[in-house]
């Protein structure tokens, strides 16, 4: 009948000293509950000024409207929770954090089927770009990158490593490698994890993972399944809010040689923040606590819940011969350039379009002339 | 090896024993509700609320060099040896050929241990790490006193920042003046020991998932260390672990009884 169990609240004591119970019916109330003979008519006398009762309120009042797709997912997970819990308070059994440490490797999940609706569909033929323009004196395949039409921004494209586009969310999985957050902000259709690209031989291809509103290849979709061959001026479209361009690096940019006329910026990506960085000084990246009394020069915990798994010194930027360099701080999440992990004490160059990934707050470097 | 403890009936339950597999003496916390936090201080400890923790057992100190030393000859598992900028390992980093504790340091708390590395050592010697709310219990009693040997601060009485050895101590050495009452050692002070529970606000609640331990997220460090002043070295502090490992972060254990 009553949502919470007074007797078992951990704020049962607060609750009763702040309702409106005149002090006298307040200390009988607590005597009951000391001697444990605390009926429903007592709980009822606190009822009215419950005050998980009121946060919950409050949270429903501020909370934002739920989307078919986020209920379903809830629903989904709440299923899941509740039959797990089911399972685990089985008479008799201990809550497992009382139960001593065994290191038995989680059963694998079983990977879910892709299907292939348009299996039988051919695209439209497109001619063959020139191999000729497309590789540099050495022999090499010219460096491509992506430039998000709305915002600018480039995205360094980088060898022998996947790089999964999409949207932070603290609540889901790892989040992507690519954060397009803040220029997803007015149609709000990129998915948590919406594309990968990979990299074979300096070209690339393109795949949906599974997103709501569709990945789109020069107005064509790129459906579940196998993975597209992008080739150069390649317009990409993520839902109906993201656009990028698929291209050549600029030449001046393939070896980056810094020069006195250039700005380097750093680019907060899911907010769109920037900030201009400097040789010689170093810039400390983390999240500031006035506990312990620490302040990057970087303070991602500004950017509200994106920073939920930035450390307090995460990472650090250097400067080599005016190339700054990044290297993790033993930061519990972790540092990813251009989603390649970054171990202990490796230090990495960074070029313009790369991609600092911490824990999922998302930070791209770029430089301006 | 582990052997299990013969089975207790509740008017039997002691109040010390030897754990066989490490040879290690642990304490029994008797259970109950009691004080969690504090309604002043830092947010990060607020507010004041009821928890009720179940009997257990919680090791009277921190792992110790040597007992690491058994558990990674035993299993094979990695020892310390960093070389990073961001943490001063000279002096705790173990000789990576001999697979040996710094000179001197056995009876230290083993540091730059991730969690990870803590859960493996339970693993190994049959127990758990503490969940915070029992940490805290074993730390402030039933009645929620700010320190373990009362309500006052006393210098000389934990490792700290003010006592300037500047580094961990062996330990016992602050005994018995910063024991519980119940013989719990080293609980303030020397290292920040890692819990069983994710860094969630209050009010504690163990059914709410921060006890998973697969989960990710941050856990949740207790017990502050020499690096921290008397401002942060008392039973409330509570730090998100955000980071693999550290110079003054190491861990203890705890068990449940079988009956």
């Amino acid at each position: 009948m009553y949502k919470y169990n007074c007797r078992k609240c951990p704020i049962r004591n607060r609750c009763i000293d702040e309702g409106t119970n005149a002090p006298s019916i307040k200390e009988i109330i607590r005597q009951a509950f000391a001697a444990r003979t605390d009926t429903l008519e007592t709980w009822g006398a606190l009822q009215p000024h419950c005050l998980l009762l009121k946060a919950e309120e409050e949270r429903v009042r501020t909370a934002p409207r739920e989307s078919m797709l986020s209920r379903r997912l809830r629903q989904a997970r709440e299923t899941r929770e509740q039959a797990a819990k089911a399972f685990s308070t089985s008479a008799g059994r201990k809550p497992d954090y009382l139960q001593p440490v065994s290191l038995v490797s989680p059963q694998a999940k079983p990977q879910p089927k892709e299907t292939h609706p348009d299996a039988g569909e051919t695209r439209a033929a497109r001619p063959e770009v020139s191999a000729i323009e497309d590789i540099a004196a050495d022999g090499r395949l010219l460096p491509r990158w992506l430039t998000i039409v709305v915002s600018g921004r480039h995205i360094a494209l980088p060898a022998d490593k996947d790089l999964v586009l999409g949207r932070f969310d603290p609540n889901f999985g790892v989040p992507p490698d690519i954060d397009l957050t803040y220029e997803d902000q007015g149609a709000r259709t990129v998915s948590r994890q919406h594309a990968r690209i990979v990299e074979a031989a300096g070209r690339h291809t393109i795949e949906d993972m599974g997103s709501r509103h569709g990945l789109f290849v020069n107005g064509e979709q790129v459906r579940s399944g196998p993975p597209y061959q992008l080739q150069l001026g390649d317009r990409i479209e993520l839902g109906s809010s993201v656009q990028l361009v698929y291209d050549r690096m600029p030449a001046h940019l393939m070896d980056f040689a810094p020069t006195a006329s250039m700005n380097h910026v750093l680019v907060i990506t899911p907010t769109g923040r920037r900030l201009a960085i400097t040789p010689p000084k170093d810039v400390l990246i983390g999240r500031s606590d006035r506990y312990v009394d620490f302040a990057p020069d970087v303070d991602l915990s500004r950017e509200g819940e994106v920073a939920v798994r930035v450390s307090r010194r995460h990472a650090i930027i250097t400067w080599r011969d005016s190339v700054p360099h990044l290297e993790d701080l033993g930061s519990g999440f972790g540092t990813r350039l251009n989603g390649q992990t970054l171990f202990i004490g490796q230090a990495a160059s960074l070029k313009p379009g790369d991609h600092i990934w911490l824990g999922g707050c998302v930070l791209a470097y770029d430089i301006e002339v | 090896m582990k052997q299990n403890l013969p089975v207790l009936s509740d008017d039997t339950v002691m109040s010390a024993i030897v754990w066989p597999a490490d040879g290690k003496d642990m304490v029994l916390v008797p259970g109950g509700t009691g004080l969690m936090g504090s309604n002043d201080g830092s947010p990060k400890h607020q507010p004041e609320h009821d928890v009720h923790v179940v009997d257990f057992y919680i090791d009277r100190w921190p792992v110790t060099n040597a007992e690491y030393k058994r558990f990674a000859d035993e299993t094979n598992h990695p020892v310390p040896n960093y070389d990073v900028s961001w943490c001063d390992t000279r002096g705790y980093n173990w000789d990576p050929e001999t697979r040996v504790y710094p000179e001197g340091k056995a009876d230290h708390p083993a540091v730059l241990v991730t969690w990870e590395d803590a859960m493996a050592y339970t693993a190994w010697v049959g127990k758990r790490l503490p969940t915070e709310a029992e940490w805290e219990r074993a730390a402030r009693g039933l009645g929620g006193r700010r320190y373990p040997w009362g309500n006052e601060f006393v210098l000389g009485r934990c490792n700290c920042k003010e006592v300037g050895l500047g580094a961990t101590s062996p330990v016992g050495q602050f005994s018995p003046e910063g024991d519980t009452p119940g013989g719990v050692v080293d609980m303030l002070g020397n290292v920040w020991e890692w819990t069983n529970s994710l860094y969630r606000p209050y009010p504690y609640d163990p059914d709410d998932g921060r006890e998973s331990r697969q989960a990710r997220g941050f856990r949740v460090l207790r017990g502050a260390s020499w690096v921290n002043d008397a401002n942060v070295v008392h039973c409330l502090s509570r730090l998100d672990g955000d980071f693999q490992f550290y110079n003054n972060v190491g861990f203890r254990c705890a068990v449940s009884p079988e009956n």
